[in-house]
């Protein structure tokens, strides 16, 4: 595990924050951590960062404790309120955080050239930082956190300021980076941009984790069926409510099936063909993480239907 | 900490801060060499070599004595907002989360503004005297090049008094109150330290003990003083005698001044480091 917490804890004069967070992220995954604003989100990278005093529990980054300077040589961060030294220039700011992070001026020479055209801003170099756009700004910030590198990377809403094509630039930079084996922490409340490209994901609500796991395992575990039948009868809806997880009618003669899973895809429709009923139309829907998210925050600690 | 230490200096020398008091400092020396040049180049002053030479190292005690004020405001406006600045925009994120300790980050930013003010304090002493040297010539008193800088060893101390201090108040106040209390503190030395001259003047023990405990508070009139003693090797010239007057040594302070002083620098920085490594950021 390239993370691991256990009930991590920062709270500000008792309250707030984030509580007993207990997580692991595997090696060379994307683990997009989500909740609503003011849920608790940037406080816990904060604390595993060093910026933020734990109030209780442990955590470890590539195997060092929080607030160990040499798991930091690894680590790259883009904060999600951010401001660079408006008084530098683009290229002077990369060098910057090169020199802070101990590279020799050959290895971040040739490092510079290739982070500025991977993040978009080749050209736009000598330009001072103050007088970049929002979404220019976004970009160096993340050139920034990659200029060493890392083998880790937290990024906290890395697409905020950034329109469409500069969000799906950034999903593109972070798939390419699983892709050459590093693990991602992505902190983002962007639902579309975490399903795109997560394997795990963590959801926090009020300072707690709600629940955590793999995002591939969450949406196999369930599966809606939305199935027109040509007549309908009572009976295919009590013997459906027996066999599967969920049944609703919804109209004349459509149904709105809740199955665990693919498997059991043949057996709601077998009841179905077995007690008379004619399929005319069926769709299936996978959850997405817009409904799971949004069933996790009002379930609240309730997590039994997913894991 | 080289790399903070760099560019805190670059940074310092981006600020209007800085320009401004470069332009202000050239300003002021233009003047003060323009009164140099009224009273020794122009005719006038009394020929008798002594009082020409008592003249010239009031003056000499002037041109220094308020470029100290220079030096200090540099040194309060240019570093109260460095760290907060950092901290409150969110700058300091991106620095702290890199392989740098805090204690690092600290030290880095305080020599980094502390060799500015040196290199600042040593352009403003040896313009003082360099115009000295040019307008005064003869009488001048002939200062030892190892006086001066013994001197300006005891002078760097006054900026890293001040600086020390805004550091550790930075940690716990916002940048408009440290910059009002560290000025304030600053003209409690300097009030402190008339006071104390006055008191040895007219043999007053209370004032000279009111002035003692200022100088606790703030050494920088105390450390000015031995600055001053230092140049004109007081004590051991015959004519040192000379460097008596308001902006002068006629009763510099004791060695252990400038012990208490470094103590006192010592002290703030370890209260600014004590308090930054335990605050959230």
């Amino acid at each position: 595990m390239i993370i691991e917490t256990h009930k991590l804890t920062k709270q500000y004069y008792g309250s707030g924050g984030c509580q007993d967070i207990s997580l692991s992220v595997i090696e060379g995954h994307i683990f997009g951590f989500l909740g609503p604003n003011g849920a608790g989100k940037s406080t816990f990278v904060k604390t595993l960062l060093g910026l933020l005093i734990p109030s209780g529990g442990e955590a470890k980054i590539i195997g060092q404790s929080i607030g160990d300077t040499k798991a930091r040589k690894h680590i790259g961060y883009l904060p999600e309120l951010f401001r660079y030294q408006d008084w530098l220039t683009g290229e002077e700011l990369l060098k910057y955080h090169a020199q802070l992070y101990g590279l020799t001026k050959s290895e971040y020479q040739i490092r510079i050239g290739t982070i500025l055209d991977l993040v978009g801003l080749m050209g736009k170099e000598r330009k001072k930082v103050g007088a970049y756009s929002k979404g220019m700004q976004q970009r160096i910030g993340l050139a920034a956190a990659l200029i060493n590198n890392p083998t880790l990377l937290f990024l906290d809403e890395p697409t905020s300021a950034l329109d469409p094509i500069g969000r799906k630039e950034v999903r593109d930079i972070i798939i390419e980076l699983r892709n050459q084996g590093k693990t991602v922490f992505l902190n983002s409340h962007l639902l579309s941009e975490v399903e795109t490209v997560c394997d795990e994901i963590a959801i926090i609500n009020n300072g707690k984790l709600i629940m955590s796991g793999s995002w591939r395992e969450m949406q196999l575990g369930e599966l809606w069926l939305e199935v027109t039948i040509k007549n309908l009868s009572t009976a295919i809806i009590e013997k459906l409510d027996l066999a599967v997880l969920k049944v609703e009618k919804s109209g004349n003669d459509n149904l709105v099936i809740k199955i665990a899973g693919e498997e059991e895809v043949n057996k709601a429709l077998k009841i179905i063909i077995d007690n008379g009923g004619t399929i005319t139309k069926i769709e299936t829907k996978k959850r997405s993480l817009e409904e799971l998210f949004l069933h996790a925050l009002t379930k609240g600690n309730n997590d039994a239907d997913y894991n | 900490m080289l790399t903070i230490i760099k560019y805190t200096f670059k940074e310092l020398l981006y600020k209007k801060i800085f320009i401004s008091t470069l332009l202000l400092a050239l300003l002021y020396l233009g003047l003060y060499g323009g009164a140099l040049y009224m009273v020794f180049q122009r005719g006038g002053t009394p020929p008798d070599l002594l009082i020409r030479a008592s003249i010239s190292s009031q003056l000499v005690g002037a041109g220094l004595y308020f470029s100290t004020f220079i030096v200090a405001f540099l040194t309060v406006l240019g570093s109260v907002s460095m760290v907060t600045y950092e901290l409150e925009t969110g700058i300091l994120y991106g620095i702290l989360s890199k392989p740098i300790t805090r204690t690092e980050y600290m030290l880095g930013k305080f020599l980094g503004l502390a060799l500015m003010l040196i290199i600042f304090s040593l352009f403003l002493i040896g313009a003082v005297l360099g115009l000295n040297l040019l307008m005064a010539g003869e009488v001048l008193y002939h200062f030892k090049l190892i006086s001066i800088i013994k001197g300006a060893l005891i002078y760097f101390l006054i900026p890293l008094t001040l600086l020390s201090l805004v550091f550790y108040l930075s940690t716990i106040l916002k940048p408009l109150a440290t910059g009002i209390v560290v000025i304030m503190n600053f003209m409690l030395g300097i009030i402190g330290g008339f006071l104390e001259q006055i008191g040895m003047v007219i043999n007053k023990q209370e004032l000279v003990d009111m002035g003692i405990l200022a100088s606790l508070f703030s050494p920088v009139d105390s450390i000015y003083r031995k600055f001053f003693s230092f140049l004109y090797d007081a004590g051991q010239s015959p004519i040192a005698i000379l460097a008596n007057g308001p902006f002068g040594s006629g009763h510099p302070p004791s060695i252990w001044m400038i012990f208490y002083s470094v103590g006192y620098i010592l002290l703030f920085i370890i209260l600014a480091l004590r308090k930054f490594n335990k605050m959230d950021l």
